[in-house]
């Protein structure tokens, strides 16, 4: 099912204009961006007559397909995500204006600045195969998540994110359980390591806004350089380890696995790009429990993406291989706990 | 009996053919897609192949842990809603805590849960098995 874009480009040409206080605004071009099951984007070039953006303007249109994924933020509410982080200083698409179901499009979409890149995950870790290049990248990484966790639980730009929770993994662990047991099916490797996580907490931490979904193929590169960050749709209050070990999962890096953080690098520039821009300090055993976390919550979206196949909602083939791909992230998550429970025996 | 050639090799002949004479012809955009399908043609072919064994040795490995009495015969799937019935109470029995303490039955666990792991990967992705089979 298309978007309408093209069909409604005379209500998206006034809409544009109105928005930019421009005498009329042209598209020029309007072409779909591949990438996102959950999302339509697409790349307008618009010409604008006068306004606050005279001239030619690469833009990107990021609207809602009809079917969304609990939990995500609406595109409004994901627009004002970025408008915050923006002016925190972290490298988004600058986000220029919004429109609701009501508006031009009959459904809820953003207009932010297109910028020149890849997100592709295999171009990224290619050009990351230069070490300097590649720990250049994560170190901008990890002062770009450090940026990110200075919005803090009370910002009144974000009302509607779901309130900080005094102990974010204890959450996390009940939502996962709670999808397990809607599920038709029994997951035991999954639950082991819900029991795991369980068992072995760190201390709770004071919230901070976090990405989630903070990967390589969620961030923009160009020529090996940091872009931007996308994707914001899951952001939440949330812990300030949980998007690194989000970001070290080992599903993000294809063949790179050596290199843990997101297949550009080691852990290394990553952690010291964070503490360099005043993240507060890691410690490497709390990081691998929410590395853990991050495979065990991975391997029940996947399942999840291949429901929204199989029960017609979305009938897709990628939803299919992600929910073949449950045992690869399954066998990680076994192997870190393994791995944990060794490193433990041998200093008791 | 069925026409020759069986469902393998219509599978993998289909999969070459897609693999030799459509992917070199297709538009960038659309060899992501290809990929894709020769990907899940290739794991239905792992799948066919592998046909009950995989479930009999998970059933098997759950009936030592849970042994039933007089039970212990391996047929064949009527074992689907047995091995379901099993998974739960393991489900259950992780969730209370009942393989928390190390020792004999929590490795058993472990090993239980790693096997079945590696048989799904044998069919979904068998390269990343080259270090981890044991």
């Amino acid at each position: 099912m298309g978007l309408s874009v093209t069909a409604a480009t005379a209500a998206l040409e006034a809409f544009l204009a109105r928005s930019a206080a421009a005498q009329c605004a042209r598209i020029a071009h309007a072409t779909p961006l591949t990438g996102g099951t959950l999302h339509e984007n697409w790349r307008l070039a618009v010409d604008f007559d006068g306004g606050t953006l005279p001239g030619r303007q690469e833009l990107v249109l990021r609207a809602d397909r009809p079917v969304c994924l609990a939990g995500c933020l609406s595109r409004r509410e994901e627009f004002e995500v970025m408008k915050a982080v923006w002016s925190a200083g972290v490298s988004v698409p600058e986000p220029l204006w919004v429109a609701g179901a009501r508006g031009p499009l009959g459904r809820e979409f953003f207009v932010m600045r297109w910028l020149a890149g890849t997100a592709a995950p295999e171009e990224v870790i290619a050009r990351a195969a230069d070490a300097a290049a590649g720990e250049r990248l994560a170190r901008q990484l990890g002062t770009e998540l450090a940026l990110i966790q200075r919005l803090r639980p009370g910002d009144d730009r974000l009302p509607f994110l779901a309130p900080a929770v005094p102990d974010r993994a204890q959450a996390l662990i009940a939502a996962t359980r709670a999808y397990l047991d809607a599920c038709p099916t029994p997951h035991p490797v999954i639950e082991w390591g819900l029991r795991w996580l369980e068992l072995n907490k760190p201390r709770p931490a004071g919230a901070v806004l976090v990405h989630g979904d903070f990967r390589t193929g969620n961030y923009l590169a160009d020529g090996g350089e940091l872009v931007a960050i996308l994707d914001w749709e899951l952001a939440a209050w949330g812990h300030p380890l949980e998007d690194l070990g989000w970001f070290c999962m080992r599903f993000w890096r294809l063949d790179a696995v050596d290199h843990a953080a997101g297949g550009i690098a080691r852990r290394e520039p990553l952690l010291a790009g964070y503490a360099a821009a005043g993240g507060s300090p890691v410690d490497r055993e709390a990081l691998h429990y929410w590395e853990v976390m991050a495979n065990v919550r991975w391997a029940a979206i996947s399942i999840q993406q291949a429901e929204r196949h199989l029960s017609g909602t979305d009938k897709s083939l990628e939803l299919c291989l992600i929910g073949r791909r449950t045992a690869e992230i399954e066998l990680e998550s076994l192997q870190l706990i393994a791995a944990d429970t060794a490193r433990r025996s041998c200093h008791a | 009996m069925r026409d020759a050639p069986d469902a393998d090799n219509l599978l993998g002949t289909a999969r070459d053919s897609l693999l030799a004479n459509i992917l070199p012809v297709v538009a960038p955009a659309q060899r992501r897609e290809i990929l894709m399908i020769a990907n899940a043609i290739a794991i239905a072919r792992r799948s066919l192949a592998a046909g009950e064994a995989p479930l009999l040795a998970e059933l098997a490995a759950l009936r030592a842990l849970y042994p039933q009495p007089g039970g212990g015969e391996t047929r064949s799937l009527a074992t689907d809603a047995e091995l379901a019935a099993l998974n739960a109470r393991l489900v259950r029995d992780i969730r209370r805590g009942a393989f928390d303490a190390p020792g004999c039955v929590r490795s058993t666990v472990e090993a239980l849960l790693r096997e079945a792991v590696v048989h799904k990967l044998r069919e979904n992705r068998p390269k990343l098995l080259g270090a981890e089979t044991h």
